[in-house]
């Protein structure tokens, strides 16, 4: 019966055992593709590595492979979608209010603003998962990029188990053609 | 050796010794057959892989323990075949050990087809003791045309595979009917019995062997009779695991069609299938007939002399096709890869016996040859390279999206210009899961530019409906590639400003296929997350489709219900609020498929508003959701 059963582990092994010795390396897929010019993201995942540099100030590290906490003030630049200098965009943030937070400040104020033009602030008083979505006008949307500036009517403030300023767990942030 | 034998085939190098004449003689005797077969096949060894390949590719994916090999291996699968050594263990093995690399797989094809020919030669050499009726058996048979398949598509290995367990099985045939000997009976049975891994065709390597024995070695007729009993328990068992298809291009008529699927296969096998508009000219029926009556007369003037094998030979041809007479929905050129071996034996035997005859006679049998060889050499040069062209245009596809998948793996992918060879060769069998790009999809109107097959499948499903490409391109979810001669070229930006700028782009599709991502902005509340392929809903939950445009349209909705409480549940299903008749779906199915009438009011509409109600829900295991049911695809048609 042992034998039986060691001979079946044997076989079974066989198939990986036979992959892992002889499969070659991954071939080296670069020449299969004409890439664009790198540009920016309409949309950002703030856990993506490539969206890193746009990611301007305000914004921690990322933490499980997820999502930032933001300070006070933070800032990042999108590229305004196909057609938006046309048809205008949403600007849509989506982000978490902890019960930390909550508990610490009891509601919090959340406004942002793309050069002079400034977007209606929202009050959260629940904790969990919100959306901040903002209707932006075609006339900014114009360039190769666009700065967006968000601001938090109040942060926790650095303690002693925590010596930064938090403000709100950010998961991604977009514009969108309307 | 007979003047026929001389002249056919000699020519050996004069002032050698004679034993070196002779053995090099002897080595180009059986080394031509496989050198003409690369010869004739040389772009086959180098294509990439297509079409079903990419099916039995993907098995490895499957194999994670003992129980999952054996599923891999034995169980029934495309259209209930179950070919354990030509299909799966062919492919697990070899991507097992090289990866996505074609060649060696093609070496594997190359290697067996360079077996049968050697083994035909021997076989026609026992039958009629003959050297040059070996050697024209092989070259007839490897230089039909309707062998290009087989040598330019790795899931055609079947073929070869069955053809040498046939060749090996009958040559062992021959040796025990020569010799006595038991060995050589017991050698005939373990390639048999190896054969049913190779092709269900192998069931009627015994009828071949008893009327072979029954016509020229009766005295051996009995010792065949009990190979009938593992073909009885294969077919027996193969009925049982893949009960015999009804409907579809594999469903089995035994009506009046046989007779004109067999006439179609004559024809095929002596002028091939897919001869190019004017290949031939108006000599195509001519030469159809000289064949015809050449080797029918040929039989029936060897017959009267009691010479009974070109009747075998005849019958050869004819017993191994019967299984595929009766799928008159799928005649394929490659099912003649077993049953021309017969035809070419009988062609080799009728040139080596009109040698002898007079120089009349030989003229006109060397115009026959001609006549038959050269268009079928020219048609192999012609068919296989574009075998080949279409696996690289496969590959480049294949590939460019893997490394498109690479570089944006969280977004979908969309190919423009994808025609009809790479669609049906490739982007029909889902070639880019092999890599893990599961949301690969065709640019709106590709179906436009893509031959239609109904019988296969429909292109309608692999295109993203244009107003969800309109969505996605606003909100950054998709990149697009065109197809293009070296390489997929990114033409994303490009694209997005041209389909923003289309009017009327936003059109709500008529088939929402909720499982996909991209049509989140279909779906209102009541929807959790997709899950490859769909979606569950929670209590109640609705979605956007695209109105019927005539009463006569209805909503088809397909869904499953995998697991959860064994009692029935009540769905309810609205249409703009108006109810339609409520449904028990039993829950513990694997899928589900309803369609509704629609309401009136509904006709003419852009859109439609489904409301779906379930009366209650359930959880399962750790999961914490309030389950419903789960859904795939919604389509209004």
């Amino acid at each position: 019966m042992a034998i039986e059963t060691t001979r079946r582990q044997l076989l079974i092994s066989l198939l990986p055992l036979c992959t892992a010795a002889c499969r070659r390396a991954e071939p080296d897929l670069s020449g299969y593709t004409e890439e664009e010019p790198p540009h920016l993201l309409s949309t950002v995942s703030t856990a993506d590595p490539r969206a890193a540099p746009q990611l301007l100030s305000g914004w921690y590290q990322v933490e499980q492979n997820a999502w930032r906490w933001t300070a006070r003030n933070f800032a990042a630049v999108l590229r305004p979608p196909p057609a938006s200098s046309t048809l205008g965009a949403i600007l849509e943030l989506r982000f978490a209010v902890p019960d930390v937070v909550i508990t610490v400040l009891k509601s919090v104020t959340l406004s942002a603003s793309i050069g002079v033009l400034r977007l209606a602030p929202q009050t959260y008083r629940q904790p969990g998962r919100q959306v901040y979505l903002r209707e932006v006008p075609p006339n900014v949307l114009s360039g190769d990029s666009v700065r967006v500036d968000f601001s938090l009517q109040k942060a926790v403030p650095p303690s002693q188990s925590d010596k930064r300023e938090l403000g709100v767990i950010v998961h991604s942030l977009s514009l969108e053609t309307k | 050796m007979s003047t026929a034998d001389r002249t056919a085939y000699s020519a050996p190098a004069a002032g050698l010794p004679a034993i070196l004449r002779r053995t090099s003689s002897e080595v180009a005797y059986w080394l031509l057959p496989p050198l003409l077969c690369f010869a004739a096949f040389w772009p086959g060894l180098w294509v990439w892989f297509q079409a079903d390949d990419f099916a039995w590719l993907s098995l490895p994916f499957s194999v994670h323990d003992w129980h999952s090999l054996m599923h891999a291996l034995f169980a029934p699968m495309a259209q209930g075949s179950i070919r354990p050594l030509s299909e799966r263990a062919f492919f697990l093995v070899l991507e097992s050990a090289f990866g996505l690399h074609a060649l060696p797989f093609r070496i594997c094809v190359f290697l067996t087809q360079c077996a049968n020919v050697t083994l035909l030669a021997a076989v026609m050499r026992r039958l009629t003791g003959s050297r040059a009726a070996g050697f024209w058996a092989a070259v007839f048979w490897l230089v039909n045309a309707n062998l290009v398949v087989v040598m330019a598509w790795s899931s055609a290995y079947n073929q070869v595979l069955c053809a040498f367990f046939f060749l090996g099985a009958f040559w062992f045939l021959l040796r025990y009917v020569q010799t006595g000997k038991i060995s050589n009976y017991i050698c005939q049975w373990i390639l048999f019995l190896f054969g049913f891994g190779a092709l269900e065709v192998n069931l009627v390597y015994p009828a071949l062997a008893a009327f072979y024995t029954f016509l020229l070695a009766r005295r051996h007729f009995r010792a065949t009779l009990p190979l009938f009993i593992p073909s009885a328990i294969f077919a027996l068992a193969d009925r049982m695991a893949a009960p015999a298809q009804i409907t579809g291009p594999y469903a089995l008529h035994f009506d009046r069609a046989v007779p004109a699927t067999f006439f179609t296969y004559w024809h095929w096998a002596l002028v091939s299938a897919y001869v190019p508009p004017g290949f031939y000219g108006r000599l195509e029926v001519l030469l159809f007939a000289v064949l015809t009556i050449a080797l029918l007369g040929f039989v029936a003037v060897r017959a009267f002399r009691r010479d009974w094998l070109p009747v075998f030979c005849l019958a050869w041809f004819a017993i191994v096709l019967a299984p595929f007479l009766p799928v008159r929905d799928h005649i394929s050129d490659y099912y003649l890869t077993v049953p021309t071996l017969g035809l070419a034996m009988l062609g080799a035997y009728a040139l080596v016996r009109a040698w002898r005859k007079p120089l009349a006679w030989r003229a006109l049998t060397v115009a026959v040859v001609a006549a038959y060889t050269i268009p079928m050499v020219r048609l192999d040069r012609t068919l296989t390279p574009w075998w080949a062209r279409r696996s690289w245009a496969v590959e480049r596809m294949v590939l460019g999206v893997a490394r498109a998948h690479q570089l944006h793996p969280d977004k979908a992918i969309l190919l423009d210009g994808v025609d009809s060879a790479l669609f049906w060769g490739g982007v029909f069998h889902h070639p880019f899961r092999l890599f893990g790009a599961f949301d690969v999809y065709l640019t709106p109107g590709s179906e436009n530019h893509i031959e239609a097959h109904d019988a296969t499948g429909s292109v309608s499903s692999y295109v993203l409906p244009a107003g969800v490409a309109l969505h996605a391109a606003k909100s950054d979810h998709i990149v697009v590639y065109r197809v293009g001669y070296k390489s997929l070229k990114a033409i994303t930006s490009n694209y997005e400003s041209t389909i923003l700028a289309r009017p009327n782009g936003d059109e709500v599709p008529r088939k929402v296929d909720v499982g996909n991502p991209l049509m989140d902005y279909l779906l209102g509340p009541g929807w959790y997350l997709a899950e490859k392929g769909f979606r569950w809903m929670s209590h109640a939950a609705t979605l956007k489709i695209g109105g019927p445009t005539s009463g006569a349209e209805r909503l088809y909705i397909w869904g499953s219900a995998p697991f959860g409480p064994q009692a029935a549940v009540l769905l309810k299903v609205t249409v703009d609020g108006m109810a339609l008749p409520e449904t028990r779906i039993p829950l513990g199915q694997d899928d589900f498929r309803l369609s509704f009438p629609l309401p009136h009011e509904a006709v003419g509409k852009n859109q439609i508003l489904v409301g779906l109600e379930v009366e209650r829900t359930f959880r399962f295991g750790a999961d914490t959701r309030d389950l419903g049911l789960s859904f795939g695809t919604f389509e209004v048609r």
